[in-house]
């Protein structure tokens, strides 16, 4: 961001995040780290229920912007440490992956603001009157990747899941052969077009490094498979699928 | 004299008072549990004092403004405050002793065990549950007479001396230290409610037999004559008035960003009391009472030019808003007001305006029942009926649609 270009663009979006958020500001920290902080004031309507709310934020401008998602600390201390928030008491807005594809699909200041941030603390003020999520929330760790994935997948089971994450990992997508799902349909007409969508948002690396994790989640909590077993199964039901 | 859509909603809003007011069997019933509770702390053992402890009603429930409270939008239990006054001297006791004497005595009947909750910084407090699902929560402050130096002062003050021999001293426990001290030369809900009275008792000898009169013919079943009726069930449009506006407050400030800004009731009834000019209907005090009380709002913009104005109902005083306790000009009800980062006193300000919209509202409708569908609506949840207008405080802050959510997660430390 250091470039004129970069900050021309970033002042850019600055200005249009103030118009719609007037508390927000550009500074830069003592550390010299560029931020947008100030009060965020928002009022959403849910089932009903208008919730109006102020929360005191900082958002940290990533270097590589646009391309990487800022990080957002939450300074007023309404938010507590066990609610959903990484190691280093940043909000976690969702499982990583998911908020990388989020953030594509509007990668400004005031996008990430309004689509990412905005859902995330008028979640919490909802969680503060209710106890209740109003959007859901994933379980902390790994086992919340998994469900990431299961739900960009579209299934509820494990192995399929595995399969298709292999996919990334191993960058050999193959439209022609069966998609590891086990729909028994070419891959190019069933989850193609998601792999290959997933596909640009981060390096085969990060997804193998996925693929480690969730292997490593599925067989430590439950010590009764056998990974043999599974996988055989998932290639019975596909040739299964197959003579039919 | 009040023009014919005035009366009109003077009948809706006295209506309306009634039906936030305790019903004459609640109250009944409420009288009975914390008469039982005086009579069980009665037969308590408190070391070193000379006579029986006294308990009284302190509070809305004592004067006669007891609203059924609206907690996060749903009618929550009454809440009556109790004072259980042991006729001791303060350097006889301790604070400790003062506070474990009444909760043991408490805690030695079974029934009340169970339902007291957790020591709180001043009292006790008893939650019943009751049959109609209407319950109380139920506050029992330990005090002793204060001494006579506090007295002293308030009288010096100019504090009358019938309010000012009823001051108290009570216990106050810290929280992370669990240590105890006395709270001396402050408290005095018994003088509080002389005042009140006081204020109140010239409009309540004009309504006081009309009113009986009402309550014989409706409560057939509880009052078999006029002498029967309690004088604590006789409203005067005063009264009527600190009702509406205090439930006025909890409708319109729910859901509000200033809602743990919103004006307390003790801060509601004082200034409504004192700015009361012995209006004899409903309309005509509220409206008085907001008129007169708007009138400090010039007093915000003091507050930016740090100017003081050492006199009146508020005051600004030493940089900071101040409204004295009337029976103890020493105390600040409106301490709070001058918090770091408080909307105290812009919330009581934008209320007041609330409170004059809404009146001048109601009195441009065409009838009885579309004043009532307004303000229906406005006391139980802030006027957010889609059928009303949108109360121009919901447009501050831009509204903000959520179509796809992400859910939030929590690393665990894994990367």
């Amino acid at each position: 961001m250091a470039s004129a270009e970069g900050n021309k663009m970033l002042q850019d979006q600055v200005e249009a995040l103030r118009a719609r958020f007037p508390g927000l500001d550009l500074r830069t920290r003592d550390d010299g780290q560029l931020v947008v902080s100030g009060v965020l004031g928002f009022s959403v309507t849910h089932e009903g229920q208008t919730i109006e709310t102020e929360y005191a934020i900082e958002i940290v401008i990533p270097k590589d912007c646009p391309d990487a998602v800022p990080g957002v600390f939450e300074v007023g201390g309404r938010i507590p440490e066990d609610f959903h928030k990484l190691t280093d008491g940043s909000l976690c807005l969702g499982a990583p992956l998911e908020v990388q594809v989020s953030f594509a699909s509007n990668p400004t200041l005031l996008g990430f603001v309004e689509y990412q941030l905005i859902p995330y603390l008028f979640s919490h003020a909802w969680w503060e009157r209710s106890e209740k999520m109003p959007f859901g929330e994933r379980e902390h760790g790994t086992a919340g990747i998994l469900q990431s994935y299961q739900e960009l997948f579209g299934t509820n089971d494990t192995i399929p899941t595995l399969n298709l994450l292999r996919i990334l990992a191993d960058d050999n997508y193959r439209g022609h052969t069966l998609c590891p799902c086990g729909s028994g349909s070419k891959l190019r007409h069933c989850h193609g077009s998601t792999l290959l969508r997933l596909k640009q948002h981060r390096s085969k690396q990060r997804f193998l490094l996925d693929h480690i994790d969730i292997l490593h989640h599925v067989f430590s909590s439950d010590p009764s498979l056998n990974l043999c077993e599974l996988a055989a199964n998932s290639i019975r039901k596909k040739s299964h699928r197959r003579r039919r | 004299m009040l023009n014919e859509r005035e009366r009109e909603l003077d009948l809706v809003l006295g209506q309306m008072a009634e039906s936030l007011d305790i019903s004459p069997s609640k109250y009944k019933q409420a009288v009975e549990r914390y008469q039982a509770v005086g009579k069980w702390l009665e037969g308590g053992d408190y070391n070193g004092c000379p006579g029986l402890p006294e308990v009284s009603p302190q509070g809305s429930f004592r004067l006669g403004t007891v609203t059924r409270p609206l907690r996060n939008g749903k009618e929550a239990n009454y809440d009556i405050d109790l004072v259980c006054r042991l006729p001791m001297a303060i350097t006889v006791t301790t604070p400790e002793a003062l506070k474990a004497g009444v909760g043991n005595r408490l805690k030695e009947h079974a029934q009340y065990r169970r339902m007291l909750d957790t020591e709180g910084r001043r009292c006790w407090t008893l939650e019943y549950a009751e049959q109609d699902d209407i319950g109380f929560h139920m506050d029992v402050l330990p005090a002793v007479p204060d001494d006579n130096s506090a007295k002293v002062d308030l009288i010096l003050q100019g504090i009358p001396w019938q309010y000012a021999q009823q001051a108290v001293a009570i216990t106050e426990k810290q929280q992370y230290t669990a240590t105890y001290s006395w709270k001396s030369g402050g408290s005095n809900p018994a003088g509080y409610a002389a005042w009140f009275d006081d204020i109140n008792r010239p409009m309540f000898t004009k309504v006081v037999a009309g009113q009986k009169r009402l309550l014989v013919e409706n409560q057939r079943l509880i009052y078999a004559s006029v002498d029967d009726v309690p004088d604590a069930l006789v409203r005067t449009p005063l009264q009527r008035a600190i009702q509406i506006l205090k439930r006025h407050r909890d409708g319109r400030f729910l859901k509000h960003r200033w809602e743990e800004d919103k004006p307390i009731s003790i801060i509601i009834t004082t200034l409504a009391a004192q700015a009361y000019q012995a209006e004899g209907d409903v309309y005509s005090a509220l409206r008085g009472i907001v008129d007169r009380l708007a009138g400090y709002r010039l007093l915000l913009e003091m507050n930016r030019r740090n100017e003081g104005s050492p006199t009146g109902l508020i005051q600004r005083r030493d940089g900071g808003w101040y409204i004295p306790n009337p029976v103890n000009h020493g105390e600040n009800f409106a301490d709070r007001w001058n918090d770091k980062g408080s909307h105290r006193a812009e919330a009581f300000f934008q209320w007041l305006s609330w409170v004059q919209e809404d009146l001048s509202t109601g009195t441009s409708l065409r009838n009885r029942t579309a004043m009532r569908s307004f303000l229906e609506p406005v006391f139980r949840y802030g006027g957010s009926n889609p059928a009303r207008p949108a109360p121009q405080h919901t447009m501050v802050y831009p509204a903000v649609a959520i179509t796809s959510p992400t859910k939030p997660w929590g690393d665990n430390g894994i990367r």
